[in-house]
Formats: structure tokens, C-alpha cells, sequence
């Protein structure tokens, strides 16, 4: 399920940082992906709000510190792969 | 011009603000010495005749400044940071012309704080020079929920 999901995303991620080339992984944060300052963040987060019809809250954003926390949280909002 | 202070609680998708401003020539040789843009098509007439225009055009980006103006004194005002700018120009500004700058929120990101806008600029005659949108964070004082994890 997570794999599957984080194939689902790592397209978003490559457009957001410009990168085709990407390698997204569970434990992929700010600090491995070049270019994830808090403006790029905010553009991922939008990104993976319009993409899936989900919105997320402050809460829930300042509990973020990996990619497989976004991956859960996504799964929380009922979003399948 | 009195800077607003709009919050994500007093902005809605459709919300719009705009403001007029007199673009003079003046404006024009005082924005060439500020961006250092002396391009003759901004700066001499006979150039300017020459390309087809009947006088020095305004810089393009003297119209994006007032996209500036838009977003840090209106919508959202004091509480907003630019963070993207996608601008068109459509049609030359020849001063001296009256510009109308007009912004529309066409989303809101609740948990971000992103404002995203859709903006114009048209000309006294009602010719769009300029269209766009924007995206602004609106933060507030203290305010850390969007820092990235790390």
C-alpha cells in the first residue's frame, strides 16, 4: 500500500522540485531533497491538496518530518493509490 | 493608499481589490534608473517610433511592480509575502496612461496560508496590458506551521 501510494506521489514531487529524476522513499524529508525549502514546501503540500482532494491542518503539517508521515497522513484522509 | 491586513478569515475565493495609478513618463525614467533597463525602446523616442510605437513604452516589469503594490498594500496586504509571480504582457503601456490593477483570490490553501490570485492591469481605455496570476503566503506574526519537516 505505501509503495504503491508513493508511486502515486513521486510524480508530484519531481514537478514541485523540478526533478524527473527523483528517487522518493519513505524516509526522503527536506533534508535529502534539494530544494525543499519552506516555499517549495508549501507548493507540495498545495500540490498533494488539489491532486487529491484532501486538505490538510497546521497540526497536521507541523507533525511532518518525513515523507512516510505524509504517506500516512494521506492514507488517514481515505487516499488510495 | 491604506494597507489592508486581510487574515485566510477575511478572504474568500471571488475576493477582489483594485486601485488605479497615473503612469507618466516620469515614472518610466525613474524605473530605467532604478532596474538599469536602458533599453532605447523605454528611453528614446525615435527608437521607440521606429519599432512601431508612437512614444517610449513603460518596462514591462514597472506594471509587475504594481502587482507588488497590489499584493503587499491590498490582497492580502500587510500580513502577505509574495512567493510566485507568472505575468503576460499583452499589449504596450505608452505613458502618460491611467492603469487598473485588479486581483481575484481563485484558491486558498487553508493549512498553507497560500493565496493564489488571479490578476489584471488595463490601460484608461480599458485595453488588457497584463494578466497573471500570483501566489502569496499569508502569515502572521509567530506564525511556524509551514515549515518544512526537517
Amino acid at each position: 500500500m505505501s509503495e504503491e501510494l508513493l508511486g502515486t506521489v513521486t510524480p508530484i514531487f519531481r514537478s514541485v522540485f523540478g526533478q524527473p529524476d527523483l528517487v522518493v522513499t519513505e524516509s526522503t524529508n527536506a533534508e535529502t531533497v534539494e530544494g525543499w525549502d519552506s516555499f517549495a514546501h508549501i507548493n507540495l503540500i498545495v500540490a498533494l491538496e488539489e491532486a487529491f482532494h484532501v486538505s490538510f491542518t497546521t497540526k497536521e503539517l507541523g507533525e511532518l518530518t518525513c515523507v512516510g508521515d505524509l504517506l500516512r497522513q494521506l492514507k488517514s484522509k481515505g487516499v488510495t493509490p | 493608499m491604506d494597507v489592508k491586513q486581510h487574515t485566510l478569515s477575511t478572504l474568500a475565493v471571488g475576493h477582489s481589490e483594485r486601485f488605479t495609478r497615473q503612469i507618466g513618463p516620469g515614472d518610466v525614467d525613474r524605473f530605467t534608473e532604478l532596474s538599469g533597463d536602458v533599453s532605447p525602446v523605454h528611453t528614446s523616442p525615435a527608437y521607440a517610433a521606429a519599432k512601431g510605437f508612437g512614444a517610449p513604452i513603460a518596462h514591462g516589469m514597472l506594471l509587475g511592480a504594481c502587482v507588488s503594490a497590489l499584493v503587499g498594500n491590498l490582497l492580502p496586504g500587510q500580513h502577505g509575502i509574495l512567493q510566485s509571480c507568472e505575468l503576460e504582457f499583452r499589449a504596450p503601456l505608452i505613458p502618460p496612461d491611467q492603469i487598473e490593477v485588479v486581483g481575484e483570490v481563485v484558491s486558498i490553501s487553508e493549512s498553507t496560508g497560500q493565496v493564489t490570485l488571479k490578476v489584471t492591469i488595463k490601460n484608461g481605455a480599458g485595453r488588457l496590458l497584463v494578466s497573471g496570476r500570483v501566489k502569496s503566503i499569508v502569515r502572521l506574526p509567530n506564525d511556524t506551521a509551514t515549515e518544512n519537516p526537517s
